[in-house]
């Protein structure tokens, strides 16, 4: 066996990128894009005033540049949240919580339960317009927080809870120092 | 101990040599920020009043004042078994540590503290609170007193920072371990070498010295250093002191720069040699100062719980290590000092950013025996445990994404700057490829039960250990690339920084993560 470690078949270990990953709410999607209808509407505005108060000599030109690399973002960013969505995913085993993200760039990230320091719900307003909400957990961990946005309320507090019960039961490390 | 009859149940303040602290600092400052101003409006020789002194004058007193009142609502005091401090002047903050998470006590003092009789405390907690936690100036006694008081309350084992700091440690020999000597006193910290164990105040025990450095290792250290970037920090000083004094003295700064440059031309060669000589000559001087002034009287110790560093000429520096809070130790050296032997090991503890981890002290080791000696107590150097490599494919890729499109923009650009000379930009392409290709054949990876172990560096070298229990998070990031080929990039998260192993065989990633997992969560080690 390549992986040398003469107490434990890691063969048998249980394989954290073969979970049963539970997708994002689909409202979460939505959300997503009127946050990016809101932010483009904003970025376009911000564009014309720029160019009715800016002294350009060749107005027309320049419009034409500036309003089509707008719509090339807002068209990509559009696209790209389509299928990145389509990656994200997370998952609750009885040790760790997982979470999947990125298209061009797929990351899982495992954080195990006797690791997380505490962990918080939050949500916007767009985010509470659709009932979603996103849950951090936090680790000690330098950039080691995990967060599983488009959860539904009451899932995303459902978990909080269990994951609460999870350190408490794990005895996280501040209280295994007593 | 009864919380109700102690000294620090009322809220207090610093010491007043805290205002002196503050003076200083104000002034240190001011004369840090605006020294070009001051240097411009002396050589201007100005007689009249002007905005210049009405600067000088309000931005000082302002400053004072904002820290008199930071000074004034600065408050702490110990109460329900709580380390609580009161900051802000308008918005306020309360602090409050229970002191049973209180991990370690440090007491600090620098050339200005000794002058007063005072210290600096601070106090590393468990958790992740990100909040620093120090009292800048109380009298040495009361410093040590508050030390005792809150180490006999709390829970932890911990034995505190009790720092000789006016008399230096007295060894100049190389190197003491396999006899150890007894850590030497100080007469400012004298009768107050206590330990707390179990929340009783203990005998402490005897340290033991295990690397204190001579003049022959600061003297390899200091050649030994980089001198490309103290040649940089020279130039870019002069370049500030050039850019700040330009657009009020231009006709003398003209006149300074035509008068060297033409003695420059006139000297033709042998002024360039001159140049680079001189150059050359500040950089290694620039070096050996900074390695005197950061390694003088560099000493570390050891007792039953922690290492015990201290080091420096003007400003003493000294950090307890509690053995318990390292999360991984790395060891680094440049290109000169891999050839002779000579590395900085550095102790990630719980806690250490980035910025902070410039401020962290390394410790230079002049023999790569001592490597081992160090990392004994976190996890001992293993031999045995399996090997593994990064995939050549690393090389290519660098190459394509860094080498081709970098290249390809400063050509580009340098063509109209300097024409078809710009071709030579060319060469960063073979220097990024064999830069990378020396990479991934030197990146070495080996696991075992305990442990982890990461060799990598280009031309110089640097070496990571890690316990598997000290782990927090861990990530597999794969780009479209790494996908298809069945590639990934390891990222193993502690509480003292990240670590990375690039290019790895998808399945063997896969592999170290679930074993990873396997042991944090079925043997719960505790990671502090």
């Amino acid at each position: 066996m390549e992986f040398i470690n003469p107490t434990v078949n890691t063969d048998l270990l249980p394989k954290a990128a073969g979970v049963n990953w539970q997708p994002l709410e689909q409202a979460y999607l939505k959300a997503l894009r009127i946050q990016l209808l809101i932010g483009s509407g904003i970025a376009l505005a911000i564009l014309i005033i720029v160019l009715f108060l800016a002294p350009i000599s060749n107005l027309f030109l320049t419009a034409l540049l500036a309003g089509g690399l707008w719509l090339i973002i807002s068209v990509g960013t559009w696209f790209l949240q389509s299928i990145s969505f389509k990656h994200k995913a997370f998952a609750l085993r009885e040790h760790d919580i997982l979470f999947r993200s990125g298209w061009l760039f797929r990351t899982i990230a495992v954080c195990p339960f006797n690791r997380v320091q505490h962990c918080a719900v939050s949500s916007g307003p767009i985010d509470r317009r659709f009932n979603l909400a996103s849950l951090k957990v936090f680790t000690a961990g330098s950039a080691g927080d995990i967060m599983i946005p488009g959860l539904l309320q009451e899932k995303a507090f459902i978990i909080k809870e269990f994951l609460t019960q999870k350190i408490d039961s794990d005895e996280p490390a501040a209280e295994s120092m007593d | 101990m009864n919380l109700q009859q102690n000294q620090w149940t009322d809220p207090q303040r610093q010491s007043p040599a805290a205002l002196m602290l503050i003076l200083f600092r104000v002034i240190r400052n001011m004369i840090k920020t605006f020294w070009p101003l001051l240097i411009i409006y002396f050589v201007r020789g100005s007689r009249s009043f002007d905005s210049w002194e009405l600067i000088l004058i309000l931005l000082p007193l302002f400053l004072f004042v904002r820290s008199f009142l930071e000074f004034l609502f600065f408050r702490f005091n110990i109460s329900d078994e709580q380390l609580i401090i009161r900051t802000g002047i308008l918005r306020k903050q309360t602090v409050a540590i229970p002191l049973n998470r209180i991990q370690a006590v440090h007491l600090e003092q620098t050339f200005i503290h000794s002058l007063l009789g005072a210290s600096r405390i601070s106090f590393d907690s468990t958790g992740s609170e990100k909040v620093e936690v120090k009292i800048d100036a109380l009298k040495t006694s009361n410093a040590n007193e508050l030390k005792d008081f809150i180490l006999s309350l709390s829970d932890t084992t911990v034995y505190t920072a009790n720092t000789p700091f006016g008399k230096n440690p007295g060894y100049t020999d190389n190197t003491l371990f396999g006899e150890y000597p007894e850590s030497p006193g100080n007469d400012a910290f004298a009768g107050n070498a206590t330990g707390i164990e179990g929340g009783k105040v203990a005998e402490r025990p005897k340290e033991k010295a295990l690397i204190t450095l001579g003049l022959s290792d600061l003297l390899k250290l200091s050649f030994s250093s980089n001198h490309i970037e103290a040649f940089f920090i020279i130039l870019s000083f002069l370049f500030s002191i050039l850019d700040n004094l330009r657009e009020l003295i231009k006709d003398k700064i003209e006149l300074w720069a035509d008068e060297a440059s033409a003695y420059l031309v006139a000297g033709s060669a042998t002024g360039i040699i001159f140049l680079i000589v001189v150059v050359l000559v500040v950089s290694v001087i620039v070096s050996t100062g900074r390695t005197f002034l950061t390694y003088f009287n560099f000493f570390i110790s050891k007792t039953a719980t922690s290492y015990k560093i201290k080091s420096g000429f003007l400003n003493i520096r000294e950090k307890l290590v509690p053995f318990n809070k390292i999360q991984f130790i790395s060891w680094r050296a440049n290109f000169v000092r891999r050839k002779l032997g000579i590395y900085l090991l550095q102790f990630h503890s719980v806690g250490n950013d980035e910025v902070k981890d410039k401020q962290q002290i390394k410790i230079p080791l002049t023999q790569t025996s001592f490597i081992p000696l160090l990392c004994n107590e976190y996890q001992p150097l293993f031999e045995d445990g399996s090997l593994h490599m990064m995939n050549a494919a690393y090389a290519r890729r660098r190459l394509l994404i860094i080498g081709i499109p970098l290249t390809a923009v400063l050509t580009v650009v340098g063509y109209f700057m300097m024409e078809w000379k710009s071709l030579y930009l060319l060469l960063i392409l073979p220097y990024v490829y064999i830069s990378a290709r020396t990479f991934s054949r030197r990146f070495r990876l080996k696991l075992s039960e305990e442990a982890l172990f990461i060799h990598k560096g280009v031309w110089g070298t640097q070496e990571q250990l890690l316990r598997w229990n000290k782990i927090q998070k861990i990530s597999i990031r794969q780009s479209r690339y790494q996908q298809k080929n069945n590639l990934a990039n390891l990222y193993l998260h502690t509480a003292g920084g990240v670590l990375s192993a690039p290019f790895l065989e998808l399945d063997l990633a896969q592999r170290i993560m679930d074993y990873a997992l396997y042991k944090i969560e079925a043997e719960n080690e505790p990671w502090i």
